[in-house]
C-alpha cells in the first residue's frame, strides 16, 4: 500500500484557512507515517498486504447523490455523497450541526496519527461536526446517510461528535456507497464529557465491490457511556475499527455488532479499548456468521492502564462458520497493568450448533430452514440492541437476504 | 391405524453399545410406558428412533407403517409422524416457537396459518401463558415450562406418534395433571400413541399406560399391564437390573469410570 495523494489535489480543495493548512500538513505528515502491512498486529489477518491504495483516485463531488437506502424517523438527516455534504436537513433542540468549510475556526481538533486517518484527514472535503448542548437530550436520533457512486474512486467522510456534559443522544451512520471498485475511508470521531450518553450505531450496507476502512474514535469522560452498535453487511473488504478511551473515572462503553459475510467477502473488526479511568467498564458483543469464501476477523485489545483499578471488561465474540471454505480469525486479547479489575473474554467459532438443528428437525423442519432459522435467531442479541428504529429492521432485511428468506 | 415396529433394534454411542436389541410395537390410540433405571438407555432408545446424530444405530429396523424410518433424516421422521419431547429441551436463542411451528406446518404440507391459533388453544389447555408462546424457544423457561412448552408443540403438530422422555421430570403436581390429561385426550380422540420413558409412575395417574415395559441394560426385560408400574415403584428395579448395570453403562455414556468403584 502507498500514499495516493497529489498535494495539489489537496491544495486544490476549497475552505476556509485553517481547513486548507490541516489537509495540507496531513499530506505532509504521511511522508513520516508507515503504511499498513501484515505485520503490524493489527493488520495481520487482513488482506492488506494486497491492497493498493494508489490504485483509488480521490473524488469530493455531491453531483449525481442518490437518495440513501436507510430511512428512519430521524428529525436530523444529513446526507453525504461521495464524501461531500448533499444537505442537513430538519433541526431539533440542542443540536448544531457545523459545516466544518463554513467555520471561521477549526472545529476538527489535532490531527490522527495512522496512515489512513490521515489520509481522510488530508482529503476530506466536507468534515461534519455534531455538537450537542451540555444537558440536552437530543431525543430523535440524527441519521447521517454516507452514499456514494461512481468507479474506482476514493472518498473520505469525516464526521466529529461532540457531546457536552450530561448530553444525551443518538447518532446512527449508514455506510450504504454503491460505487464500484471504490474505497470509502469514513471517520468519526466522538467526544464525550462527563456523564454524557451518546449512542452510535454503525449500519454497513456497502455495494459489493466497495472496500471500506472505517474508524471510530470515543474519548470518554467520567461517568460517560458510548454505547456502540454496529451491523457489517456489505463491501467486499469492510474493516471497522472502534477506538475507545475510557479516561474519565466510572466511564463505561458497550458495543454490539452482528455481521454476516458471504462469497469472498472479508468483514474485519478490530476493538481497541483502554481502560484508563477507574472503574471504568466495557462490553462487547460481537456475533458473526460466515458462508461461501468469506472471511470473518475479530480481534480486541482490552487494555488495562496502572490507573485502572477496579475495571470490569468482557469481550465475546462468536462466529458460526456455514462452509468449510470460509474463514475465521477470532483474536480476544487482554492486557491488564492492574490487579484489582475483571476481565473476561470468550471466543467460539463452529458450525450451527448440532443440538439445536436436532432440536428444530424433531420439530420437522428440514435441516436448512432450521440452519436460517438459528442463524436469524443468533443476530437477534445484536439487533434487539439496536439504538434506532428502522436499524433492525435495515440489518434485518440484509441478513434475510443473504439467507435467502427476503 | 399406525403402527411403529422396533425389532432387535441396537444402538452405539462413541463405539459403545448402548442399546442391545430392542423389540416394541407401538398402535394408534395406545400408551406404552418405558420404565428403567438412570443410565439404562432409555434416552438412547429415543435418540436412536429420531436419529440423532451421534447415536448409531448397528442392527435391528424400526417401521412406520412399514416404511423404514431408520432411512429418513430426523425431520422427515418427524414429518413421518414421529414426535420427540425431549427431557431436556434445547436453548434456541433468537428463535420463536411459532416460526419454529409455522415453519414445520409449511414444510409438512400443513397450512401455517393456523398455527398462531392451534397455539392459543394448546397454551390455554395446559396452563402455558400466552406470554410464553413469543419468547426465544426454551430460553430462560423452567424445567416445568420447557415441558409445557413439548406438550403444547406435540398437541399443535399432532403426530401420530409421541416419543415421551421424562416429561414428568420438573412438572410440578398440577401441571402434571394438566400435562398428561391433555396427552390423555389426544390418545382418545386422535388416535395420538405414546410412548413414555419414566423413572416414576406419577406420569401415569392422568395418562394411563396400556403396557409397561421394564427398560434394563439397553432392553426390554418385562412387559406387563398397569400392574407392573404399581409393582415397581414398590419394589425398584432390583429384580431386573442390578448395581452394576448401572455403572456399566455410565462408562457408555463417555462419564468416565468412576474412581471410587
Amino acid at each position: 500500500m502507498s500514499a495516493p495523494l497529489s498535494i495539489d489535489y489537496v491544495k486544490s480543495l476549497s475552505g476556509p484557512q485553517w481547513l486548507i493548512d490541516r489537509r495540507f500538513a496531513a499530506a505532509k505528515m504521511l511522508d513520516d507515517v508507515a503504511w499498513p502491512t501484515k505485520k503490524a498486529e493489527e493488520w495481520r489477518y487482513s488482506p492488506i498486504d494486497k491492497f493498493d491504495l494508489s490504485a483509488f483516485v480521490p473524488v469530493a463531488s455531491a453531483d449525481s447523490a442518490v437518495a440513501p437506502a436507510l430511512t428512519t424517523q430521524a428529525e436530523v438527516n444529513v446526507h453525504l455523497h461521495n464524501g461531500a455534504l448533499v444537505s442537513v436537513d430538519g433541526a431539533v433542540d440542542g443540536l448544531t450541526v457545523v459545516r466544518a468549510v463554513d467555520s471561521d475556526i477549526d472545529v476538527l481538533g489535532p490531527l490522527p496519527a495512522d496512515a489512513l486517518g490521515l489520509v481522510n484527514a488530508a482529503l476530506a472535503v466536507d468534515p461534519v461536526v455534531f455538537q450537542i448542548a451540555a444537558g440536552a437530550t437530543v431525543s430523535s436520533p440524527v441519521l447521517i446517510s454516507l452514499t456514494g457512486s461512481g468507479e474506482a474512486q476514493l472518498s473520505t467522510p469525516l464526521l466529529v461528535v461532540e457531546a457536552g456534559a450530561d448530553a444525551q443522544a443518538t447518532v446512527v451512520v449508514s455506510a450504504e456507497s454503491q460505487a464500484t471498485n471504490s474505497v470509502v475511508i469514513p471517520r468519526v470521531y466522538a467526544s464525550l464529557a462527563n456523564s454524557a450518553r451518546i449512542r452510535i450505531a454503525d449500519l454497513q450496507i456497502l455495494g459489493p465491490t466497495v472496500t471500506c476502512f472505517g474508524q471510530t474514535d470515543v474519548s470518554v469522560g467520567t461517568q460517560a457511556t458510548f454505547s456502540g452498535w454496529g451491523a457489517g453487511i456489505g463491501g467486499s473488504w469492510a474493516r471497522q475499527r472502534v477506538d475507545v478511551q475510557l479516561n474519565g473515572r466510572g466511564s463505561n462503553v458497550e458495543y454490539a455488532a452482528a455481521y454476516f459475510g458471504t462469497e469472498e467477502q472479508v468483514l474485519d473488526y478490530r476493538m481497541f479499548i483502554d481502560h484508563v479511568g477507574a472503574d471504568t467498564t466495557s462490553n462487547l458483543l460481537f456475533n458473526g456468521v460466515v458462508d461461501g469464501k468469506s472471511m470473518g476477523i475479530y480481534t480486541g485489545m482490552i487494555r488495562i492502564a496502572e490507573t485502572g483499578r477496579g475495571s470490569n471488561a468482557n469481550q465475546t465474540n462468536r462466529t458460526i462458520t456455514l462452509s468449510d471454505d470460509a474463514a475465521v480469525e477470532s483474536v480476544p486479547n487482554l492486557e491488564i497493568l492492574n490487579n484489582d479489575v475483571h476481565c473476561s473474554h470468550a471466543s467460539t467459532v463452529g458450525p450451527v450448533d448440532a443440538d439445536q438443528l436436532f432440536y428444530l428437525e424433531t420439530r420437522g423442519v428440514p435441516t436448512d430452514q432450521a440452519t436460517k432459522l438459528i442463524v436469524g435467531g443468533f443476530f437477534d442479541a445484536v439487533l434487539d440492541a439496536a439504538p434506532a428504529p428502522g436499524l433492525a429492521d435495515r440489518a434485518q432485511l440484509g441478513i434475510d437476504r443473504k439467507l435467502g428468506v427476503a | 391405524m399406525t403402527t411403529l415396529e422396533i425389532k432387535g433394534l441396537a444402538a452405539t454411542v462413541d463405539g459403545t453399545e448402548i442399546l442391545k436389541g430392542v423389540d416394541l410395537t407401538i398402535s394408534s390410540g395406545e400408551v406404552h410406558a418405558v420404565m428403567g433405571p438412570n443410565g439404562s438407555g432409555k434416552s438412547t432408545l429415543s435418540y436412536a428412533i429420531m436419529g440423532r446424530p451421534g447415536y448409531e444405530v448397528t442392527g435391528g429396523s424400526v417401521l412406520l407403517d412399514g416404511v423404514d424410518v431408520l432411512a429418513l433424516l430426523p425431520y422427515q421422521r418427524a414429518q413421518a409422524g414421529l414426535f420427540l419431547a425431549m427431557q431436556y429441551p434445547t436453548e434456541v436463542p433468537g428463535v420463536a416457537l411459532r416460526s419454529v411451528l409455522e415453519a414445520a406446518a409449511n414444510a409438512g404440507g400443513r397450512d401455517p396459518s393456523l398455527v398462531a391459533a392451534a397455539m392459543s388453544v394448546e397454551a390455554e389447555a395446559i396452563g402455558f401463558g400466552e406470554a410464553f408462546l413469543d419468547r426465544p424457544l426454551n430460553v430462560d423457561l423452567s424445567g416445568g415450562e420447557q415441558k409445557r412448552n413439548e406438550t403444547l408443540q406435540l398437541c399443535v403438530m399432532e403426530p401420530k406418534i409421541a416419543i415421551l422422555d421424562e416429561l414428568d421430570s420438573g412438572l410440578d403436581v398440577d401441571a402434571l395433571r394438566m400435562v398428561s390429561r391433555r396427552i390423555q385426550v389426544q390418545t382418545k380422540e386422535h388416535g395420538l400413541a405414546v410412548l413414555a420413558i419414566t423413572h416414576y409412575q406419577r406420569l401415569f395417574e392422568e395418562l394411563h399406560p396400556d403396557f409397561v415395559h421394564v427398560f434394563a441394560d439397553g432392553k426390554i426385560q418385562a412387559t406387563g399391564g398397569p400392574e407392573l408400574a404399581v409393582e415397581i415403584e414398590k419394589n425398584g428395579y432390583t429384580a431386573w437390573a442390578d448395581d452394576r448395570t448401572e455403572t456399566s453403562v455410565s462408562f457408555g455414556l463417555g462419564l468416565g469410570e468412576d474412581p471410587f468403584a
